[in-house]
């Protein structure tokens, strides 16, 4: 087993898969601020994946996707984005929710325009939330299993992620796989975790 | 000089506020009970919101007009404005916080340095401070320099001093009337206190029932309350022989000491105003003070015209 190889594919489609999940689950805020009816539908909607068993999630993928997404990393990314979409998508509505519409309106009348209101005002207010957001995708993300399996399989130096790849080993009995692999799982939870904490503090404490 | 004139309706919900005044140099108070429509007349003159239909004029300059569809946005009318609650931006320090608006200005807009205003309000030793680590009267102190350190061109007040206590409140009011002479400038300010009113000689615009187009002078004001029952509402308290305290304000024909912080003050009562439900009291001192108690509280301490009251007050609002 190539271990660098599984770590840097694990990586990739868990980075791509939260990237995607963000910026969905920011289009479909953005939506719902504007047309507040939708709020109700799209709350339900990306709830469901909590709810539902993991394979639903990636045989809809497969579905939709007319088998195009198949054995693909893209399609394993994708099945990512869907697992972590509940986390994702309500971090970022509690986020631009309260963004406070007092501190806008001041900014605005001390002279400051869009661009610096949003860079001097709006971001600091955002972006413990965002970060937030990023690092819940990610963390689900690493340690995504069933949809990934369904939509992106196990193919060995092209889809296999750290997940599939102890469960290959355990199938196997190949113990010392089973240890290193899950050593670099617990290693990249345990670096995200403490990135995603000491950013945290940080913002507290300026607060 | 600075100036200011509005002509305009404007609808939040099922309020409609219907304004028409104008102010020149100098500082302006606008007076009325809570949920009148002061604060939504600011918001308006500041762009915050959109009136339904009229003109809005600063310094001969239309920055909102329905019929010309002129809509001046916030950041170019040139307001200097002070909120009714915090507004402090939590992620910067007090000097970044009073240097915001100045650093959108041209040259030419310079007449004040956030350092003068800094001076000023006396919050030198504030400046590397976060606002969560300030105490409500320094945070509007801050708000204050801020507003002013923005240079603009009329100066709107929503209730500054609320969270300042007496003393500072006075100095503080004092630097706001010597700025608006030496920067000519026009000072919008929005009160409930008495005291407050009672420093100007200028009309009173009173905003009742979404109505804001009837100037009033300070005596007619003082007059006017007739029916009206909130000024320094007193109703409930505690008698020891005949003194009197409530939550905001003790009296007494006797002299006394209290253990709290507060203001002190005694003279000579000059008027007493009765009416259905409440007694309005003045009280000649350094200057002169306003106290309404319930008629009830009135009748239990004896107070006649000319008798020594002494009072003290824990809240500068009561006065």
């Amino acid at each position: 087993m190539n271990y660098f190889e599984i770590m840097l594919t694990t990586l990739k489609i868990a980075t791509t898969g939260t990237l995607i999940c963000f910026f969905v689950s920011l289009i479909i805020i953005l939506l719902v601020k504007k047309y507040k009816k939708l709020k109700s539908l799209f709350d339900f909607i990306t709830a469901l994946p909590l709810a539902l068993p993991p394979v639903i999630s990636g045989y809809f993928i497969i579905i939709v996707s007319n088998g195009n997404l198949s054995f693909e990393w893209i399609g394993g990314s994708i099945a990512c984005a869907i697992i972590s979409l509940p986390l994702v998508y309500k971090m970022i509505s509690v986020t631009i929710l309260s963004i406070d519409q007092k501190m806008i309106n001041t900014a605005k009348i001390l002279g400051s325009d869009n661009k610096h209101t949003f860079a001097f005002i709006v971001f600091p207010m955002i972006k413990t939330g965002f970060f937030s957001a990023l690092f819940l995708g990610f963390i689900r993300s690493i340690s995504e299993f069933g949809a990934t399996m369904i939509v992106s399989g196990n193919i060995s130096g092209k889809t296999q992620t750290l997940s599939t790849g102890i469960y290959t080993s355990i199938q196997t009995g190949d113990k010392s796989s089973i240890y290193i692999l899950s050593l670099i799982s617990i290693l990249i939870a345990v670096i995200t975790i403490f990135i995603f904490n000491l950013i945290n503090k940080k913002n507290a404490f300026e607060l | 000089m600075s100036n200011i004139n509005f002509n305009f309706i404007s609808n939040i919900g099922d309020f409609t506020l219907k304004s028409n005044s104008n102010f020149s140099q100098g500082v302006n108070f606008i007076w009325g009970r809570s949920g009148n429509g002061k604060s939504t007349l600011l918001n308006n003159i500041a762009g915050f919101i959109t009136p339904e239909e009229g003109e809005i004029i600063i310094n001969e300059q239309i920055i909102y007009s329905s019929i010309k569809k002129i809509n001046v946005p916030p950041n170019k009318r040139s307001i200097s404005y002070v909120q009714q609650e915090d507004s402090l931006f939590p992620y910067m320090n007090v000097l970044d916080n009073v240097e915001f608006g100045y650093k959108f200005l041209d040259e030419s807009q310079k007449k004040i340095t956030p350092y003068d205003v800094i001076d000023i309000f006396e919050i030198r030793d504030l400046l590397s401070l976060y606002p969560s680590q300030l105490s409500g009267g320094q945070k509007q102190k801050v708000a204050l320099a801020r507003s002013l350190a923005r240079n603009g061109q009329i100066l709107l007040l929503d209730e500054p001093l609320n969270s300042i206590d007496f003393i500072s409140g006075k100095k503080i009011y004092k630097a706001i009337e010597k700025l608006s002479e030496d920067l000519k400038l026009c000072v919008l300010y929005i009160t409930h206190s008495i005291d407050e009113i009672s420093r100007t000689n200028k009309e009173i615009l009173y905003v009742n029932d979404g109505n804001a187009n009837e100037k009033k002078t300070k005596d007619k004001l003082l007059r006017f309350w007739d029916d009206e029952t909130f000024i320094n509402e007193v109703h409930d308290g505690e008698f020891t022989e005949k003194s009197f305290s409530s939550k905001s304000v003790m009296i007494s024909k006797e002299s006394f000491t209290h253990n709290d912080i507060g203001f002190y003050f005694s003279g000579s009562i000059k008027s007493i105003l009765k009416k259905s439900k409440s007694t309005l009291i003045k009280i000649e001192s350094d200057k002169d003070y306003f106290i309404s108690l319930d008629n009830d509280i009135f009748s239990k301490l004896e107070l006649g015209v000319n008798d020594k009251a002494f009072c003290f007050v824990y809240k500068n609002l009561f006065l």
